[in-house]
C-alpha cells in the first residue's frame, strides 16, 4: 500500500475512534484526489457535521434548560504570535503535550489555509486595542485531524509596562464527562436530602418523561416536514386533518415535531413561509401581493405585519435597501 | 436579461429556458459562498423560475451551513435541478445532499449532459 494511502487510512481510523468516543468536531484533511477513499472521507466529514449539529439541537430540544456551551480551547497569545498560556483541554484535544505548545507560534497549530489567514489578520489585530472579534480557523491535531472552529479573539487595553497579549477562545457544544458527573452528583445530593418516605417512585423518574418515538413515527414526522416545505403557498389544514393525512394522531404529530425539529408545526410553517418570502422580496421585483399569495399569507397587511414582527423591518424597507444595494 | 454571469465560485449561462451553472474546479463552498451563488443566480433570472442544470464536478467541499442554505433559501425560483456529477467524489456529495439536506424541489443526478437536459425539459 502506498504511503499516502496508509496515512489517509490512519486518519480515517483516528476520526472514527474520536467519533466513537463522542467527539464530533474533528474532520479528516481533504486531498486533491478523486478516488473512493476521498469520497469516504467526504461522507465521513459531512456525517460528523450533521451529528454535531443534531447534538446541539437535541440539547435544546429535550432538556428544559439552555444549550451547554463548553470552552474547548483557550490560548493566550503574545505580541509575537506565540502561545503564552493554554488550557489543559487544548492539549488533549490537539493531542500535544503542554510543553510542546507553549512558546510555539500559534499558527503552527492551524492548517495551511488558516495559518495564512491568521498571519494576515494578526497584524491588524495587534494594532487594535480593547477589541473583540471572531473568525473561522481550522486547527490541526498532532495526528493530522482537522478541527474547524469559530474563534473568539479579545485584545486588551495596552499597558505600558506589560507587553500586549490577546485571548483566543474556541467554544463548542460537546458531551462532556465532567458535566455529566456533575449532573449525576447534583441528582444524588438532591435525593439524599429528602426524607426516605418522600422517596416515591415518581421522584426517581425525571420530571418530564420522554415518550419514545418509533422509527415509523419519526418517518411520518419527517414526511410532515417535507409536505409543509413543499406546500408553503397552500392553506394549512387543521392539525387534526394534517395528522390524519400523514397517518398519525394530533398528539404524536405535535409532540414528535417539536422533539425532532425543536419548534411547533405552526411556528415552523410560519418561519419557512417567511424565509421564502424574504428571499423573494430581497431578490426580485414581484409585487408583495404576489409574494404574499406564493407564501400562503391571506393578505398583504397580514404578510407585512408578520414579516416585520419576525425580522424587525417591513418588506418595503427590505426591498428599498436591496434595490439601492444593486445600484 | 443578462445571459452570462461569472463570480469566484461559478459561471452562469441562460440558454433555451434553462439556467446552466458550472462551478469552478477545486472550489470549497461555505455559507458566504452559498449566499453569493444564490444571489447571482437570482440576478440572472430576474424574478422568474427556471429549471437549473448544475455542474458540480469541480466542487471539492461544501460545509453544512452552505448545504442548508442551498437547500432552503437556495431553492427559490427553481423548477427542478439536475446535477452533473462524476464518481466517486461529486457523486457521493450529491447523494449526501439529497438525503440529508432534502431540497424541496425535484432534483436528480446525472453523469451524462444530455440525460440531464432531457430530465429538465419536462420542467421548461
Amino acid at each position: 500500500m502506498s504511503q499516502s494511502k496508509k496515512k489517509r487510512l490512519t486518519q480515517i481510523r483516528n476520526m472514527l475512534l474520536e467519533m466513537g468516543s463522542g467527539n464530533f468536531f474533528y474532520r479528516v484533511e481533504r486531498s486533491v484526489k478523486n478516488d473512493n477513499m476521498e469520497s469516504l472521507v467526504m461522507a465521513l466529514n459531512m456525517m460528523a457535521e450533521e451529528i454535531e449539529a443534531a447534538m446541539v439541537h437535541q440539547g435544546y430540544v429535550n432538556a428544559n434548560q439552555t444549550i451547554k456551551h463548553i470552552v474547548l480551547m483557550s490560548f493566550i497569545i503574545d505580541y509575537q504570535g506565540c502561545v503564552k498560556e493554554v488550557n489543559q483541554q487544548t492539549c488533549s484535544v490537539l493531542s500535544y503535550l503542554c510543553e510542546d505548545i507553549l512558546g510555539q507560534p500559534f499558527n503552527s497549530f492551524l492548517d495551511k489555509t488558516s495559518s495564512k489567514k491568521w498571519q494576515k489578520s494578526f497584524k491588524t489585530l495587534q494594532n487594535k486595542e480593547f477589541h473583540d472579534t471572531s473568525m473561522e480557523l481550522t486547527f490541526m491535531t498532532k495526528e493530522g485531524l482537522l478541527i474547524p472552529s469559530a474563534c473568539y479573539i479579545t485584545t486588551y487595553l495596552k499597558d505600558i509596562d506589560v507587553a500586549s497579549k490577546m485571548l483566543l477562545t474556541v467554544v463548542k457544544h460537546s458531551k462532556n464527562d465532567i458535566e455529566l458527573e456533575f449532573d449525576q452528583k447534583q441528582n444524588i445530593v438532591k435525593l439524599k436530602n429528602i426524607p426516605k418516605e418522600g422517596l416515591s417512585p415518581s421522584y426517581q423518574i425525571p420530571k418530564k418523561q420522554k415518550i419514545r418515538l418509533s422509527y415509523e413515527d419519526i418517518a411520518k414526522i419527517r414526511e410532515a416536514r417535507d409536505i409543509l416545505i413543499n406546500n408553503l403557498e397552500n392553506d394549512f389544514p387543521s392539525i387534526k386533518d394534517f395528522a390524519l393525512q400523514i397517518g398519525t394522531n394530533t398528539f404524536k404529530l405535535k409532540y414528535g415535531f417539536k422533539e425532532l425539529y425543536g419548534i411547533s408545526v405552526y411556528k415552523f410553517l410560519k418561519n419557512e413561509r417567511l424565509r421564502k418570502a424574504k428571499m423573494l422580496v430581497q431578490y426580485g421585483d414581484r409585487s408583495f401581493k404576489s409574494i404574499a399569495h406564493m407564501t400562503g399569507f391571506k393578505s398583504v397587511p397580514h404578510f407585512s405585519r408578520t414579516f416585520k414582527k419576525q425580522f424587525g423591518y417591513t418588506p418595503t424597507e427590505l426591498r428599498k435597501r436591496s434595490s439601492s444595494d444593486d445600484k | 436579461m443578462l445571459y452570462y454571469i461569472e463570480n469566484s465560485y461559478a459561471s452562469y449561462k441562460f440558454l433555451n429556458d434553462i439556467v446552466y451553472v458550472r462551478y469552478h474546479i477545486g472550489i470549497t463552498i461555505d455559507r458566504k459562498g452559498a449566499i453569493k451563488i444564490v444571489e447571482d443566480r437570482l440576478n440572472l433570472q430576474e424574478g422568474q423560475a427556471f429549471p437549473v442544470l448544475c455542474d458540480i464536478r469541480g466542487v471539492k467541499d461544501i460545509n453544512k451551513s452552505a448545504r442548508d442554505y442551498l437547500a432552503l433559501e437556495g431553492s427559490i425560483l427553481i423548477k427542478a435541478v439536475a446535477f452533473i456529477v462524476e464518481p466517486p467524489l461529486s457523486d457521493i456529495m450529491s447523494k449526501f445532499y439529497l438525503k440529508a439536506s432534502k431540497p424541496p424541489i425535484p432534483t436528480k443526478s446525472f453523469q451524462i449532459f444530455e440525460e440531464a437536459e432531457e430530465f429538465l425539459s419536462k420542467y421548461v
